[in-house]
């Protein structure tokens, strides 16, 4: 099974086409699909950052302040300011009453185009406490935190959060196809591939098992889907962090270590399930490109259904925070109660897998006879 | 010693092979000889444990196909137009990928594939894909893979199909030298020469019958004519002709026997 697994590998690394379109023309397209989505949802973007505040001192600080351009000053909360922030021109509020050392900072999670504004107008506090500090005024300002006034996302309208739900369900739909279509040429390849090489009778002869073909088959083809699926969920991050601004994802990983383990775990067995699948199906075919065919119908059909309900159903702005590195995390990781489930899933996959492997097997022995 | 007895193999509606019996001697070169769709590759295959029999049983060195397929497929060298090399793969890599499987060290790998590519002027190659070269430089590759084990037995189906003089030549000493090292082959065909410039004994096949086996001569004789080439028309001409075939199938090893179509 190692032989041929390592086989597998070297007949990849000699085909620079197929790691193209396996590896690098998922994330290009990922890329590119999320540059739409992105564009999409922030098309009303605003890039503002207001600042309300009764106090001349701080005032004549933001005015002299070229680099402070950005921002947008205001004596009180007036019904121009309160137009630009529901059109999105405005994103983040500051509003600093300095006698009465207080800060408060409002946002829209759902409307703000880049993280660079809230941690723009993080630091901006920051340089005007210095400021106030050196001036000898307010000088309690700087231990003052702002209070966080984030809008409620759902006060996104119905017809937004329908636009939202196509564009992820476009997204997630990209996705899975450009992991499944490859993984899905993979599996077929496995055995009606090889036999139409007639490369699979010489593999036979020379002493391996079918079910050590199979299983090398399955494990080389699992491995090309996980490194996949990892390159692709790396693009995600990547294209957030390029679309969205700056995003710590270190620190994500480290507080979702459960979940990163749940997913590798479920994607595993998932995979070795779908690709054992497969190359049962493909034993049923004399042809690579009748096998091709039908695999990518079956493909691009499972990926539509998979997102049908989706467009309709889903809760797509309950995961949008993610964006703004807000509480994915804490929405997802359940901690030690996904252990027995997950444990359970791994035990009832690996049967499914050896099932239909041994299915497969049978098939094959049977065409021997 | 390779017995072969009874041996039938049904596909659906069409019987490609019918009862056939052959018996091969260590050390010799046997050819099986017969026209085009005659069985002879569902007959090899069967010989190397690709295909189980619908009837009848193979026994290699008293090895059964059926139960003990995994030593044979050990000792055994086969070779067959239907089974191909991975054209991305250089003979080196090709030669490393089937020693593993095989099991050989190092060592030995190193000097089988040595002494095979020095043999089939492969070693100036061994670096370049299968898929690169031209039809002789990939049967003698396919000759040197299938046989980087050094297996008691060499199995070809039409070796030398579609390769020019020289290369035929070249395949055809280089089973003769087989033979002086002790090696049981057989070897499929239906090219006369081939037969007559290495068989030690044939076993004539028609219609998935045999219909005759012994030395050329006795083949000749026995079918009353002058070489094999006649002596093949004429075994030919008298199984599709059943008013003039010689029923007896009780002929000695040796003799010539003629079986009735259809039974």
């Amino acid at each position: 099974m190692i032989n041929i697994i390592q086989r597998e590998w070297l007949r990849l690394s000699k085909q620079p086409k197929v790691i193209v379109t396996t590896f690098l023309m998922p994330c290009v397209l990922i890329f590119l699909v999320m540059g739409v989505f992105f564009s999409g949802i922030l098309e009303k973007a605003p890039q503002k950052i207001a600042v309300v505040t009764d106090s001349a001192e701080i005032k004549e600080f933001i005015a002299e302040n070229k680099s402070y351009q950005d921002i947008l000053i205001f004596g009180e909360r007036n019904e121009k300011l309160e137009a630009m922030y529901d059109k999105g021109e405005v994103a983040v509020v500051l509003e600093i009453e300095a006698e009465a050392k207080t800060t408060r900072l409002q946002y829209d999670s759902t409307k703000i185009s880049s993280a660079d504004l809230l941690v723009r107008a993080q630091e901006f506090i920051g340089e005007l406490a210095l400021f106030m500090q050196s001036e000898g005024l307010y000088e309690e300002f700087a231990d003052a935190q702002p209070e966080i006034l984030e809008k409620d996302v759902s006060s996104v309208t119905e017809r937004e959060e329908a636009r939202l739900n196509l564009y992820v369900s476009i997204f997630v739909a990209v996705l899975i196809f450009m992991v499944g279509q490859p993984l899905a040429s993979f599996a077929i390849d496995s055995y009606v591939g090889e036999r139409e090489r007639g490369t699979y009778d010489s593999i036979r002869l020379s002493g391996v098992e079918i079910f050590q073909f199979i299983m090398g088959k399955t494990v080389f083809t699992v491995t090309v889907g996980l490194i996949s699926s990892a390159l692709q969920i790396t693009t995600v991050l990547l294209g957030i962090q390029y679309f969205m601004g700056s995003m710590e994802v270190g620190h994500y990983l480290d507080n979702t270590m459960m979940m990163v383990i749940t997913i590798v775990l479920t994607g595993c067995i998932s995979l070795a399930i779908l690709v054992a699948v497969l190359i049962y199906l493909s034993t049923f075919f004399e042809k690579v490109r009748d096998a091709a065919t039908y695999a990518t119908i079956g493909t691009l059909a499972f990926t539509l259904l998979s997102q049908t309900g989706n467009v309709t159903d889903s809760k797509v702005l309950e995961y949008l925070p993610l964006l703004n590195m807000n509480q994915l995390v804490v929405r997802n990781a359940h901690g030690s109660a996904v252990i027995l489930p997950l444990f359970i899933s791994l035990v009832i996959g690996t049967a499914v897998v050896a099932v239909v492997t041994q299915s497969s097997v049978l098939r094959l022995k049977s065409k021997e006879m | 010693m390779i017995r072969i007895n009874g041996l039938s193999k049904q596909f659906a509606e069409k019987t490609a092979v019918k009862r056939v019996d052959f018996e091969i001697n260590n050390g010799e070169i046997f050819a099986l000889l017969g026209p085009n769709g005659a069985g002879k590759t569902t007959t090899m295959r069967m010989l190397s444990t690709l295909l189980k029999p619908t009837a009848g049983s193979i026994f290699i060195n008293s090895w059964d196909t059926q139960k003990d397929a995994k030593e044979i497929k050990k000792n055994i060298g086969f070779l067959t137009t239907e089974i191909r090399l991975d054209g991305q793969f250089t003979p080196n890599e090709l030669a490393a990928f089937y020693g593993k499987l095989y099991g050989l060290n190092k060592k030995t790998l190193e000097e089988n594939k040595r002494k095979l590519f020095d043999y089939f002027d492969i070693t100036q190659i061994a670096d370049r894909r299968y898929e690169t070269f031209s039809t002789g430089m990939k049967q003698k590759t396919s000759i040197a893979i299938c046989l980087i084990h050094d297996p008691g037995t060499i199995i070809f189906d039409e070796p030398t199909n579609g390769l020019d003089i020289l290369t035929q030549k070249q395949v055809e000493d280089f089973l003769l030298s087989e033979k002086q090292r002790g090696k049981t082959i057989i070897v499929s065909t239906h090219i006369l020469e081939v037969v007559e410039a290495l068989a030690d004994r044939v076993g004539v096949i028609i219609d998935g019958q045999s219909v005759a086996e012994g030395t050329m001569d006795e083949i000749i004789k026995g079918a009353g004519a002058k070489d094999l080439r006649e002596a093949f028309i004429l075994l030919n001409e008298k199984y599709h002709k059943p008013e003039e075939v010689i029923e007896d199938k009780k002929a000695k090893k040796g003799q010539v026997f003629c079986v009735r179509r259809g039974i």
